[in-house]
């Protein structure tokens, strides 16, 4: 097949000035690069991803979005270039990371073993919990002989009460230079609260070890939290030599091919930070993909005036979902690295074993079953005919009909339909159903009820009634099943962002992300709050945020500082994160309290508050933006006419699991569908890399952002 | 007794006759002693209430597969919506709470991931108040009951049940139950773990189920009873609503199931989560032979000042196509310790849903329909009212006993034995509440959740997991020491593991071993809630060691501020000086002074099999990441090393020789071995890890399974021809015995070896003078032999 693709999506305008923006993402089968230039137009490019150099298939990319320019005319002429990057990931999931160690207090060495106990079901699927036989903590990121207790202690309220043991640092660090350790990470209890003694432990550790990358534990992740707090401390270290190899090899790069200024990288936080930043603080790099496409939407939403959105997207393992409540999308504390919790401050992306690669199997009692093993890329779906005999949900929806085997990829793939006949038989025969159709649309129907169930969950633990919310659907495999899921769940409202383009959306994503970053102080007052204290502290925390966004090169107009206040019933263990704007800030403490309360019972139920043991604000926060893209998406003019001749393929036959029939299904070729295109369902849109399924009952209508606005015509009454 | 009354034992009998009242002379009523619903319960509830019984005879099968995903995520929806709306650190890190989903007559449908002692005991409190209450009070639409009685269900009245039943068209459809542990429910101390309870009437007041809520309203007078009873009302009527918001989630959901895909294809669908899981089940006991197995436990001191040890026996026969567990031999309730029959029916419960039903998503229902738990009334595990029942530090012993039990029935399973789990996972109670004033001058009380931090029991082929909670909640967590420092007035010296997996073919987790001082207060004391004390409670299978006991130790008047002054961290209590005491398990609470240390072991998981017949690759990497010393290798696993850590293969050959033969020297008894050993082609039966058994014509002899030298006739128990050491509780390792004294009874410790090879075939605790564990007994070696494979039971 060809190793790179280009294509245009219909229109994007941006008003920042600053030349083409610039985005790469770097998937487990693609990269994709998103060009959005001044003039309104997103280009987009695709190239192999290539796995052990990543910056290889990336060059691809950039280079077929550039065509027929060079690759030198496109980045001489960019503003921005912005990268959403997998190595950190791999390195872990790999474990081909540094050799690191650690300094911690004495008497706690075991705390990155012990994982609060829960390490071995951290992130487990119910029906694993139960199996101890098959499941066990991660193997350690640091070999037991490596974590040295130091002789040292500060207690709750940041007070020195056992000085720190500067000798044992120093012997310590004598002894991993030695044993040839790259990277320390230094995690002290309560070093939140008071850093003086890693500070001190890190400029010893750096006479020792001059070269090593250092991560301290109070500037990675300044919360309480001895575990989270060590561990995001140790990821970060365990990255860190890495990610600074392969950042400044981007940075080579894309110099070397005429890009002037310092690339920017997309951050689990739903920001951009420099890349020489990055490299300090790696961990942050870890999930950034998902994430991208979570901020598009963000972006993407506020312009259609949309502020309650479900994320989803569909890849070839797994399904991503995540939510935006009132224009903002849902945050958490903590970023779970190989069952390894760690303290980063994220988007919220959840993530189940459903994609198109996932393989459809019985178990012992008869009972058909898909995912969450999936058959990925490699060997891949039987119909690829890559050495994969077991069917795939893409077997399954090609054998329905839904995947074209003649255009698989624009016709770039062979596709083996057969193959995927027999794996589906198989399946078939073992379960007693009569023909592989019925077990594809069986297997069809139940992988978009798992589907739905997580979006109600994610949905509901927002406090949110589901069907409240307009889907986002988007990567390579949604467009199939998001109708079916959405109407399932009463949802009557889904957009396929960029139309058949979609599969590139986290490239989009990388492209319109703001540099954004977060800073902590860690308070603990309880009530009753003095307000005086927690406007002194968010001053100084902008200060601190207004100058290190300056710093990534953002002009001072564009800096936007956000507050919010990390709050918690004392006698209760979920802490919230209250937005503190200019009238809450210069208001009195009761009105803050309010506000949580109100927030509290949003999340919790009504009632579930229980301020009577105290209320208490843990952190203070300072959300920076560097605003680098205010672009503006307008309409794209002229209303087409109707649909084009050349957007009508052949009509061909579709078993619809929804109907349990087939029908004679009319296809859409979509890069020839325009603005204002309306198709009825049945039917089926059809690119290059894209399906989207209009069922019956449902309408499609190409809106003016070139998105696709699918109407399920579900009710929200009988839901 | 009734003229028809059956014998249970009489060949070909049910299993279930076994719970027949009329056997024991007590009324299982729930009142004197515990419920169990008695034959033809079913049908005398019939007359008094409607019941949805309609099911649609066949579902296709993606129907199926979608509504039995969606009423499982309508069970998690409901223990979700508990942990969301509590918040409290009780539900969060303990997970204490189980949600559960049941059939309109009671039968489970599914159980959740949460606490899993609670996985077979809200269908008994859906029966009982189906055949107490259908005619009056009345069950009615949008009725429900709360209830806390551990005579009825349950396991200690600190748990509280919600009871729900789903009406559809002026029916019961089905029930929800949940349970959720709140913080203090009343009773001598706070916490409610009452150790001075002699009866029941110290402790929190046992409440049967009562109409909380009457057709969807709240009754206030009713709620202000309930919440009286509680140091912290505010937070008990937090709980309760979290549970009420709970049981409402999941019959509005249940109720839109029905309305989508209709009543009957619905009832269909939980007909068959049951059927399924009861046939695999099934199919899971057909790979296992019949047979009967055993262990022996104890607990110590029932009250504070008691000086006695109490036996906890547990037999486990598999009968054809059903499980019976039976707890003959132990010892009559006393004293603060006990536990109800519907305890110990919960704390064996997780030995099973983990090992044979962990492929069923919870749906318990199933198992339970096979497997029959034997009253005992009066024992310390099946006590009448009005014994104490509520301080919960006997029952995980229960389970420690269930895993060991069921481990050495897989034992004999080739296809089933890598599911097996040996003892761990916190094998006795060893709680500790705080309480005192705090650093901001307001009194505080609170229960240490880092008790939380078990380890497992070793597995088959796999060692068990450190700090990974244990069978009984399998979704535990601990706070982190800032999240404590925070709140309480604690300064810890240390938190760790503790190394004290027991060793083995697969060595045991290890626990933690922590310590603090007081920091910033006036007045702090600790109360120790334990047993396993004086002597291990988890012990091991097929001749792993047990896991390391609890241990309370509190030094008065230390010097640790000075030794903070001096720049230095004690990482442990030894390195201190100061007047050591070492904590009696049941102890008033202690008050800690401003130079005192408190510390607190918990216990840790045993090992499975013979510790020389560990990989000697695996005990390098033991030495290396610090879980034993070279010292340890030596002595126990036989493994020695070069100067570089690697392991000297013929040097660790002749050691684990010369450390058999020193066994053999060691033992107290030690018959002439047969010299007559099995042919490479003689068939044997897999009974034991190391123990086989040989049939020929009509009778049957064990033999090493190692060694294969025959031991000698199957009609006495393989023990009596093996070699046996009999010694002190010292003789299991270091630390082992060290606190002996605080009981008066001798106990001891006996390990069985091959007297040819030297294999150790198990190890067992008893009193002195107690005759054997009859741990391993196939039916085919010790009855089938001599009349055709007839069983005989109990």
């Amino acid at each position: 097949m060809a190793s790179s693709t280009r294509s245009e999506a219909p229109g994007t305008t941006t008003e920042n000035g600053h030349g083409l923006l610039v985005g790469l993402d770097v998937g487990g089968t693609f990269t994709d690069c998103v060009v959005v230039d001044s003039s309104g137009t997103v280009r987009i490019g695709k190239g192999l991803t290539t796995h052990g150099n990543y910056l290889e298939g990336i060059l691809t990319a950039i280079s077929s979005c550039a065509e027929p320019g060079s690759v030198e005319d496109l980045l001489g002429s960019s503003g921005f270039l912005k990268h959403g990057t997998t190595v950190g990931t791999n390195a872990i999931i790999t474990r081909s990371g540094a050799s690191v160690a650690m300094l911690t207090t004495k008497g706690f060495e075991d705390t990155l073993f012990i994982m609060r106990a829960h390490g071995r079901h951290v992130d487990l699927a119910p029906e694993e919990i139960l199996n101890f036989t098959q499941t066990s903590k991660p193997e350690p990121l640091i070999p037991r002989k490596w974590v040295a207790g130091i002789a040292e202690r500060v207690d709750y309220a940041g007070r020195e009460v056992v000085r720190l043991d500067e000798d044992a640092v120093a012997e310590a660090a004598a002894r991993f230079a030695s044993e040839g350790v790259e990277a320390v990470a230094i995690s002290f209890l309560w070093s939140f609260a008071n850093p003086a003694h890693e500070q001190r432990a890190k400029e010893i550790v750096r006479e020792q070890m001059p070269d090593a990358f250092i991560s301290l534990s109070s500037e990675v992740a300044p919360k309480l939290g001895e575990y989270e707090r060590g561990a995001a401390a140790t990821v970060n270290a365990y990255l860190g030599p890495a990610m600074s190899s392969y950042l400044e090899g981007l940075r080579g790069m894309v110099q070397e091919h005429g890009f002037e200024r310092e690339p920017l990288i997309v951050q689990c936080t739903g920001g951009v930070i420099s890349a020489e930043h990055a490299a300090q603080e790696p961990l942050g790099t870890i999930d950034s993909g998902p994430v991208a496409g979570l901020v598009g939407s963000t972006a993407l939403g506020a312009q259609m005036g949309l502020s309650n959105i479900v994320t989803t997207d569909m890849g070839g393992t797994s399904f991503d979902v995540g939510v935006i409540t009132d224009g903002v999308p849902v945050k958490r504390e903590i970023t779970v690295v190989e069952k390894y919790e760690c303290f980063i401050p994220r988007l919220d992306v959840r993530t189940i074993g459903s994609g198109g690669g996932s393989i459809i199997w019985v178990d012992d009692q008869g009972r058909l079953n898909s995912g969450p093993q999936s058959a990925g890329s490699d060997p891949g779906p039987a119909f690829l005919g890559r050495g994969g005999t077991e069917p795939t949900i893409a077997d399954a929806n090609m054998i329905l009909g839904f995947l074209d085997p003649s255009s698989f990829f624009g016709g770039r793939i062979d596709v083996d339909r057969d193959a995927a006949e027999v794996a589906l038989s198989r399946v078939a025969e073992q379960i007693g159903m009569s023909s592989p159709v019925d077990v594809a649309a069986a297997a069809v129907t139940i992988t978009e009820h798992k589907m739905a169930d997580l979006i109600r969950r994610v949905t509901i633990e927002q406090g949110y009634d589901v069907r409240d919310f307009v889907t986002f659907a988007y990567g390579g495999s949604s467009g199939i099943h998001a109708a079916a899921y959405a109407r399932e769940l009463g949802i009557d409202r889904v957009i396929v962002p960029l139309g058949s383009a979609c599969s590139t959306w986290s490239a989009l994503g990388a492209a319109v992300s703001n540099v954004r970053r977060v800073f902590d102080y860690p308070l603990f007052m309880d009530t009753p709050l003095e307000m005086g204290a927690i406007r002194e502290r968010f001053a100084e925390l902008e200060r601190e945020g207004r100058q290190e966004t300056l710093s990534e090169g953002v002009e001072e107009a564009d800096v936007v500082l956000e507050r919010y206040a990390l709050m918690r019933h004392k006698a209760q263990v979920y802490e919230v994160p209250i937005p503190v704007d200019d009238e809450l800030l210069e208001g009195d403490a009761q009105q803050l309290l309010d506000t949580f309360e109100e927030r509290y019972e949003t999340l919790y139920g009504e009632g579930s508050a229980f301020p009577a043991g105290g209320i208490t604000v843990d952190t203070l926060r300072v959300e920076a933006s560097g605003i680098v893209f205010r672009g503006s998406l307008p309409k794209a003019g002229e209303k087409s006419a109707g649909l084009a001749p050349e957007a009508k393929l052949p009509a061909r036959e579709i078993y619809w699991p929804d109907l349990r029939e087939s029908i004679d299904t009319q296809v859409y070729e979509g890069s020839a569908l325009r603005y204002g295109d309306t198709i009825e369902g049945p039917g089926v849109v059809q690119s290059d890399e894209t399906t989207v399924v209009v069922p019956t009952g449902a309408t499609l209508e190409v809106d003016e952002f070139g998105s696709y606005l699918i109407n399920t015509g579900a009710s929200k009454e009988e839901n | 007794m009734s003229e028809q009354l059956m014998d249970p034992a009489r060949e070909g009998a049910s299993p279930w006759e076994l719970v027949d009242e009329r056997h024991y002379g007590h009324k299982f009523d729930g009142l004197d002693f515990s419920y169990i619903p008695q034959s033809g319960w079913r049908e005398r509830v019939g007359d008094t209430v409607d019941l949805h019984t309609e099911a649609a005879e066949d579902i296709d099968l993606v129907t199926y597969q979608v509504v039995r995903h969606g009423l499982w995520n309508i069970n998690e929806e409901h223990g979700t919506t508990v942990r969301k709306v509590s918040g409290s650190p009780i539900a969060h890190y303990a997970n204490d709470l189980q949600p559960a989903l049941l059939t309109e007559d009671g039968e489970y449908v599914y159980g959740g991931p949460f606490i899993q002692v609670m996985s077979a005991t809200a269908d008994l409190y859906v029966r009982w108040v189906l055949e107490n209450y259908a005619e009056d009070p009345g069950i009615e639409d949008g009725d429900v009951f709360l209830a806390d009685d551990p005579w009825v269900a349950g396991y200690h009245q600190q748990d509280h049940f919600v009871i729900h039943p789903v009406f559809w068209e002026g029916k019961i459809f089905s029930w929800v139950v949940g349970t959720l542990h709140h913080g203090d429910s009343g009773g001598t101390m706070p916490g409610s773990f009452c150790v001075d309870a002699k009866t029941v009437f110290f402790e929190p007041l046992p409440m049967p189920p009562f109409k909380i809520v009457e057709r969807g309203k709240v009754r206030p007078d009713l709620e202000r009873l309930f919440v009286r009873r509680s140091r912290v009302p505010d937070m008990v009527r937090l709980d309760l609503k979290s549970q009420l918001a709970g049981v409402h989630v999941a019959k509005e959901r249940i109720l839109k199931l029905i309305r989508r895909y209709g009543p009957d294809v619905v009832k269909a669908s939980m007909r068959k989560i049951v059927d399924q899981a009861e046939d695999a089940f099934v199919e899971k006991l057909q790979q296992i032979p019949d047979g009967r197995w055993a262990t022996r436990n104890y607990t110590e001191c029932a009250l504070v000042g008691d000086r006695n040890a109490y036996r906890m026996s547990l037999q486990l026969q598999k009968r054809g196509d059903y499980l019976i567990f039976s707890s003959d031999g132990t010892e009559p309730a006393y004293g603060s310790h006990n536990m109800t029959y519907s305890a110990w029916k919960c704390f064996i419960m997780p030995a099973l849903n983990c090992t044979l039903a962990n492929d069923q998503l919870y749906a318990m229902g199933g198992m339970l329909r096979r497997v029959v738990f034997k009253p005992n009334p009066g024992a310390l595990v099946n006590a009448l009212h009005p014994s104490a029942v509520g301080t919960a530090v006997a029952h995980n012993t229960v389970t420690s006993q269930a895993a060991s039990v069921v481990s050495r029935m897989l034992c004999a399973s080739e296809t089933l034995k890598p599911n097996l789990n040996a003892a761990g996972g916190v094998s006795c109670g060893c709680w500790e509440g705080v309480g005192g004033v705090n650093q901001w001058g307001a009194p505080f009380a609170t229960m240490s959740l880092d008790v939380m931090a078990g380890a497992l029991g070793a597995m088959y082929g796999q060692d068990g997991g450190s700090t990974s909670g244990g069978l009984w909640n399998p979704t535990s967590s601990i706070p982190n020491i800032e999240a404590t420092e925070q709140t309480y007035p604690q300064l810890f010296l240390y938190r760790r593991e503790n190394l004290g997996g027991g060793a083995g073919h697969y060595r045991g987790g290890d626990a933690i071993v922590e310590a603090w001082i007081r920091h910033d207060s006036e007045a702090i004391s600790t109360s120790p809630t334990g047993s396993g004390v004086a002597q291990p409670t988890s012990l091991g299978v097929a001749g792993g060691l047990p896991g390391n006991s609890t241990r309370f130790r509190h030094l008065l008047g230390s010097n640790v501020h000075e030794v903070f002054e001096r720049g230095e961290m004690p990482d442990d209590i030894e390195q201190l000086d100061g007047e050591m005491y070492l904590t009696e398990p049941k102890e008033e609470p202690r008050e800690i002074g401003p130079d005192d240390v408190w510390e607190l072991k918990i216990p840790s998981g045993s090992g499975f099999g013979d510790p020389l017949e560990r990989d000697p690759a695996a005990v390098a990497r033991d030495v290396e990441n610090e879980r034993c010393t070279a010292d340890f290798a030596r002595e126990v696993y036989g493994v020695l090393f070069d100067g570089e850590g690697a392991v000297e293969e013929q040097a660790t050959a002749d050691q684990r020789e010369a450390v058999r033969a020193r066994r053999l020297e060691r033992c107290t008894t030690r018959p002439e071995a047969s010299g007559r050993v099995l042919g490479a082609d003689e068939e044997t039966v897999q009974m034991a890890e190391y123990v086989v058994g040989v049939l020929s014509g009509d009778s049957a002899e064990y033999a090493c399974g190692r060694c294969r030298q025959v031991l000698g006739d199957a009609d006495v128990l393989y023990k009596e021809h093996s070699a046996i050491l009999e010694a002190g509780l010292d003789a299991i390792g270091p630390g082992f015995g060290d606190n002996v004294d605080s009981i008066d009874d001798e106990l001891v410790w006996r390990e069985f070896y091959c007297p040819g090879c030297g294999v150790r075939f198990e190890a067992e605790l008893a009193r002195k003078g107690e005759e054997f564990v009859r741990d391993y007994e196939l039916v085919e070696l010790t009855d089938g032999a001599r009349n055709g494979g007839a069983s005989s039971s109990s």
